[in-house]
């Protein structure tokens, strides 16, 4: 087992991976930017390291700077979290060169699961379903057109080298065509510095089902699906497990493809098969190969610590669980919880937090990043703390956390803690039914009036301030009295003497 | 309507029935037509200012029934109670003060003798009691009716404001015109606040110009707030709007203390003493002739909003403005490097030694930023006297005991090192940053002197010179030099620099110093 | 009216439009209606269903679940029909003059450039110092006068800008 492990990352992951590796008795480094220097994460470790400065590519992303911090703190094995180094085959390979243990995936599996192209023909060769378009970069924009003639509008241009949503471009009608895919090509060249594009067939209104596995050498365990359909330009805001609409049958089946699609591509550690489900069937969408930021809904159903377990086959050792084991307990929720306004189209709001109160009780977990006076910087992801709720069934899973978002008191900031009270009120989230594009077809945001009950006050303390005429009068101050010391008053009178008090001029009257 | 901070009472009695009478028709001014041409013109009547300007409900009017005792010209027969100007006393944050508020709906606000001596008196009695005293200018100018004797109120006012200064704070509010002898109160007063759009002051206005000169001028270009705020230098503040003006009042009061014996008042803070800043470190460039703006310097030191700029449009290359640390109010002076490369030049050190002056006055401790390589060249300032008005600001700071703190962040050149305040001149506790340059000049300029010779021998002159700059900058174009011969008590870190400068206040408030004694100095004027 | 108001060390903007009853209050694009009574030493706020009652003294806001520091930073009020006349108003031709004698290192503008106040026009080296000089208005660039490498002395004009906003004089 290593003795040290440096955890390349930052805010409530590295906390959280941190937590792991002490109840492991790893010692734990981190790394921080100069932004990062009163950061909540720094006081997780037990030793942390400076890394560069605010920007991302000078630090977090900087390879040679977190291998130097390795070095220095003789790290045994690196966690990269997820995000940031955790998808580089490069930074993987440039570990095991160092003598390190990446703990993840192996850079060849890892390479093949970030080619998106590569990565679907390989499932498809296996068997996996794949949603109807092409295994191979599209030439130009005349082959674009009569392979989207083929599969039928409306299509789903995406770029083999991407990732997190960017650079893809759906299409609806053919006379979109063509602009579509130079601005597609555009964005996946200046994004990922590769350009290629293919085509899939759009899939209205599916769901986003994704399964969790882990690989050692010997055996594979596939865990029940978490449903990831919130989504807002991409990006997961809300995550559960099991997913509304997946019954056992269905559920045995996504398991093992996705068991044995990983094996097929020499997969190791923890990664996890998105699907997308549309009409009662699920086609491949990708591979993420690694330790996932919705990772917790899933440790509170089953009971596994997935990163333990991420370490111990890192380490060579084997799987504390197996398939058969495995069992799922109710029902769990997990609501990301970031920096940003929903009230103007969720504009990241930096800043510094002045209140800070978790929810807690049973069911309840956070994974926060921040604490009372941390600084939320604008370099980095708007993540600040993950809500997630654990209890017997959905119904109740949604009134803890319903109860918990009301009981979450982050000052200073603002935070998407509207937008999620809005969510869980909506009708179609209770009976779910979800889709991709649901947050923004129900307009969710766009209806939000209000940030909350603290926003609420500060509006009626203005207005009562307003209808008692203080504010007219401007800034009032609480003036204190000075004593002057008797020292320096016997200077002032020195200063002062040769002058005798106003004697009262001669005046008219 | 100004609620009067005392109620009535015996109803019933016809001779207090006829007291009220009295009183509800000396509130009421010129009459509602009047009233109404006031408020069309955007402005407030004389009362709506003083309600808004005191604290709610604290005004106590004083001399309400004084009449004028003119006969001629028919004045006799227009005989309007308080004469054109409410005077009285009040509190702003609970402190008292005394105010006067001319009456534009009274014979326009035109000051005679009794209006005058209405003013007189609240001055009086200010000075007995050691509070401030706030005017709310809005008058036509003297009151031709009254001849001579006008003249002569002016000048009973003149010479109080003259006895006062330096005893009490003077603040005049411009909310109207103020034209003529007139303006001679305000400009020995302490700080003029003006209001954009409705005031105006000038000594001739622009009929007589256009008579004179054929000029064609505007009120507003001429002696508008703008004007006086950005060009002449005469307003210190150049409010949006009445209200926001009297809102600066307010403000500004929060700084001085009611007089020359006592400290300025403290607002707590909960921004730390301890606080240091690593933005500090970042915000002057690292190439010797980048600029930025030392108000960002300024900001990032004192207490977190407290920062109140002073004269912000007029001679922005240096800044002076109050601000506090611990609550405890100081004031700021600064070379501006954004504006003008930070050099000194006349307007400047005008700026900045009535300033400092003002602060010396009433206890209220000064923080110097320099970063000021030299003053201005050029015939223009020699022309107009950057010799004698250079040596205001030197004159200011030498002659000052308040407690000094100077803190250098850049350049530091020749004559202008001494002036800012420099250890010399009995600056309190001195400090540098790393980036800190004292010298007697710029390397550039520098070595062309020094090592003439060498380069003119030199077969690459050019490069020589280069190298030798390099050299020199190298050598002396940092603050150990100074550190060394104890011309500075520390170099500090920027990050570091809100504690040390706070720390340097504290040890200094119970400073005594005292100068020989004397009439007054003879600064050069 | 626009103030900054700092409860218990949070600080928003907030404007507020008075309207039959109370006043809309503004924060960062939330809107908040208000319903107002002022009595002798409190105010009823309704918002939504809610009505709160409020007490304030000096520096603290109480209500009824708890005691707020309440602190007003800055407070500026549209200024209402305030006539200001000045020749540089719309349309006025303005010269910006360089303050100081120096080496243009960098011109920024280029005739028929549109400009907001505050914007570098041109760079110069003099006192062995970089000197930006502003546009004093929101406008059109009519005239570049200078060109890079050149010396000027103090008060050249450098550029010609034809405003279309309001401008320090």
């Amino acid at each position: 087992m290593f003795r040290r492990l440096l955890i390349a990352n930052r805010g409530e992951i590295a906390i959280r991976v941190a937590r792991t590796a002490r109840e492991m008795g790893i010692r734990t480094i981190g790394v921080y930017s100069e932004a990062d220097r009163s950061a909540l994460h720094r006081r997780a470790m037990d030793e942390t390291l400076l890394i560069g400065s605010a920007l991302p590519a000078d630090s977090y992303l900087h390879i040679e700077h977190v291998l130097e911090a390795a070095r220095v703190a003789r790290a045994d094995a690196i966690h990269p979290g997820y995000g940031f180094l955790s998808e580089n085959p490069a930074f993987a390979r440039r570990c095991a060169e160092a003598g390190l243990v990446f703990v993840g995936p192996p850079p060849d599996a890892m390479a093949l699961s970030g080619d998106k192209i590569a990565a679907r023909k390989t499932m498809a060769g296996e068997g996996v379903p794949v949603t109807r378009g092409v295994d191979r970069p599209l030439r130009t924009v005349n082959d674009a057109r009569t392979i989207a003639s083929e599969i039928g509008y409306p299509v789903l241009f995406k770029a083999t080298a991407g990732g997190g949503g960017i650079g893809m471009s759906r299409v609806d009608r053919p006379a979109e065509l063509a602009a579509a895919f130079e601005s597609a090509r555009g964005v996946a060249l200046a994004n990922f510095g590769n350009a290629d594009l293919f085509l899939e067939k759009y899939l209205r209104r599916a769901r986003h089902v994704e399964v969790q596995v882990l690989l050692d050498s010997a055996d594979g365990v596939g865990f029940v699906e978490r449903e990831c359909s919130v989504q807002r330009r991409h990006q997961k805001l809300v995550e559960e497990t099991p997913s509304p609409a997946v019954e056992r049958s269905l559920r045995a089946r996504l398991i093992e493809t996705a068991v044995r699609g990983l094996r097929a591509i020499g997969y190791r550690n923890a990664g996890t098969v998105e699907f997308l489900l549309h009409d009662g069937r699920f086609t491949f969408n990708e591979v993420n190969a690694r330790l996932q930021v919705e990772h917790p809904i899933t440790e509170m159903v089953t009971g596994v610590d997935l990163v333990r377990q991420q370490i111990r086959i890192a380490a060579g050792d084997d799987l504390e669980i197996s398939q058969s084991e495995l069992r799922r307990h109710g029902h769990a929720i997990e609501c990301r919880v970031n920096a940003e306004d929903p009230i103007r189209n969720f504009l990241p709001s930096p800043g510094r937090i002045v209140g800070y109160r978790e929810p807690t009780g049973p069911g309840v977990r956070v994974d926060s990043g921040v604490a009372a006076g941390s600084l939320v910087p604008p370099y980095y992801d708007p993540l600040m703390a993950k809500l997630v709720v654990h209890a017997t069934n959905r119904k109740k899973a949604i009134e803890v956390m319903r109860r918990s978002i009301d009981a979450f008191e982050i000052r200073g900031v603002h935070t998407n803690l509207p937008f999620h009270r809005a969510l869980l009120g909506k009708s179609v989230f209770v009976r779910g039914n979800l889709w991709t594009t649901m947050v923004a077809d129900l307009r969710i945001a766009a209806r939000l009036r209000s940030r909350g009950p603290w926003e609420e006050r500060v509006a009626a303390i203005a207005a009562a301030l307003v209808a008692s005429g203080r504010v007219a009068r401007g800034p009032t101050f609480p003036l204190e009295r000075p004593s002057v010391a008797r020292w320096s008053l016997a200077g002032r009178r020195e200063r002062l003497s040769g002058g005798g008090h106003a004697v009262s001029p001669r005046r008219r009257w | 309507m100004t609620r009067s901070a005392f109620g009535g009472s015996m109803v019933g009695d016809e001779r207090v029935d006829e007291l009220r009478r009295r009183k509800a028709q000396a509130r009421e001014g010129g009459g509602k037509d009047r009233i109404q041409a006031q408020h069309k013109k955007g402005k407030l009547t004389a009362r709506e200012r003083l309600d808004l300007l005191l604290d709610p409900g604290s005004f106590v009017e004083t001399d309400a029934f004084v009449e004028h005792r003119t006969t001629d010209f028919g004045m006799d027969a227009k005989r309007i109670p308080g004469d054109g100007v409410v005077t009285g006393h009040g509190t702003i944050d609970g402190r008292t003060v005394f105010v006067f508020s001319q009456d534009f709906t009274v014979f326009g606000g035109s000051l005679g003798e009794m209006h005058a001596n209405k003013i007189v008196k609240i001055m009086d009695t200010a000075m007995k009691v050691g509070a401030p005293v706030i005017g709310l200018n809005d008058s036509g100018g003297a009151r031709i009716q009254e001849g001579v004797i006008s003249l002569g109120g002016y000048a009973e006012i003149f010479f109080r404001n003259v006895l006062a200064s330096g005893v009490i704070p003077q603040i005049s509010a411009i909310l109207g015109p103020c034209a003529g002898g007139a303006v001679y109160s305000p400009a020995m007063t302490d700080f003029i606040i003006m209001a954009k759009g409705t005031s105006n002051m000038f000594i001739t206005g622009p009929e007589v110009i256009k008579a004179v000169t054929g000029e064609d001028v505007t009120f507003e270009d001429l002696g508008g707030a703008t004007a006086h705020a950005a060009k002449s230098g005469v307003a210190h503040f150049a409010a949006p709007d009445e209200k926001a003006a009297l809102r600066f009042v307010r403000k500004l009061l929060s700084y001085l203390p009611s007089n020359n014996v006592d400290d300025p008042p403290i607002v707590a803070t909960d921004d730390e003493a301890s606080r240091s800043d690593a933005e500090l470190s970042q915000v002057v460039p690292k190439e010797s002739d980048k600029p930025y703006d030392m108000r960002d310097v300024i900001r990032h030191v004192v207490d977190r909003d407290s920062w109140f700029e002073v004269h912000e449009e007029w001679a922005q290359n240096i800044v002076i403005g109050f601000a506090r640390l611990e609550g405890r109010p100081v004031g700021v002076v600064g070379n501006q490097p954004k504006v003008q490369a930070g050099t000194l030049d006349i307007n400047a050190s005008i700026k900045a030694a009535r300033f400092v002056r003002f602060c010396d006055c009433f206890n209220i401790p000064l923080l110097t930023f320099v970063d000021v390589p030299g003053f201005l060249p050029g015939k223009e300032q020699e022309y107009d006297g950057i010799i004698r008005n250079g040596a205001k600001l030197l004159f200011a700071f030498s002659e000052a005991t308040v407690p000094k703190v100077t803190v250098i962040t850049r350049k530091a050149y020749g004559g202008a090192y001494d002036v800012m305040c420099s250890k010399h001149i009995r600056g309190d506790f001195n400090f540098a940053w790393p980036s800190a340059e004292l010298a007697v000049m710029g390397p550039e300029g520098a070595v062309p002197i020094i090592f003439k010779k060498e380069i003119e021998e030199a077969k690459d002159s050019r490069r020589r010179e280069k190298e030798l700059v390099t050299e020199y900058r190298d050598r002396f174009a940092n603050p150990y030099i100074a550190a060394r011969m104890g011309y500075l008590d520390d170099v500090i870190e920027p990050s570091e620099t809100r504690p040390r400068v706070i720390d340097a206040f504290s040890v200094l408030r119970t400073k005594r110093e005292s100068r020989p004694a004397k009439k007054h100095g003879n600064i050069p004027l | 009216m626009r103030f900054r108001l700092d409860v218990d060390g949070e600080q928003r903007d907030i404007e507020v439009q008075p309207i039959a009853g109370g006043f809309v209050i503004r924060i960062e694009c939330a809107e908040y209606r208000a319903r107002t009574r002022l009595a002798m030493d409190y105010v009823d706020v309704r918002i939504g269903a809610k009505t709160q009652r409020l007490h304030l003294q000096g520096n603290e806001a109480f209500l009824h679940d708890g005691i707020h520091r309440v602190r007003l930073v800055e407070v500026s009020e549209e200024g209402a029909d305030v006539i200001e006349s000045r020749p540089s108003g719309p349309g006025a031709i303005v010269d910006v003059r360089s303050s100081m004698p120096g080496r243009v290192v960098r011109v920024a503008i280029t005739p028929g450039a549109h400009v907001r106040r505050g914007e570098t026009l041109v760079v110069l080296e003099a006192m062995k110092m970089q000197n930006e000089i502003p546009a004093p208005g929101d406008g059109v660039v009519r005239q570049v006068a200078v060109s890079e490498g050149e010396t000027v002395t103090a008060d050249r004009v450098v550029a010609s800008i034809e405003l279309r906003g309001p401008s320090a004089s």
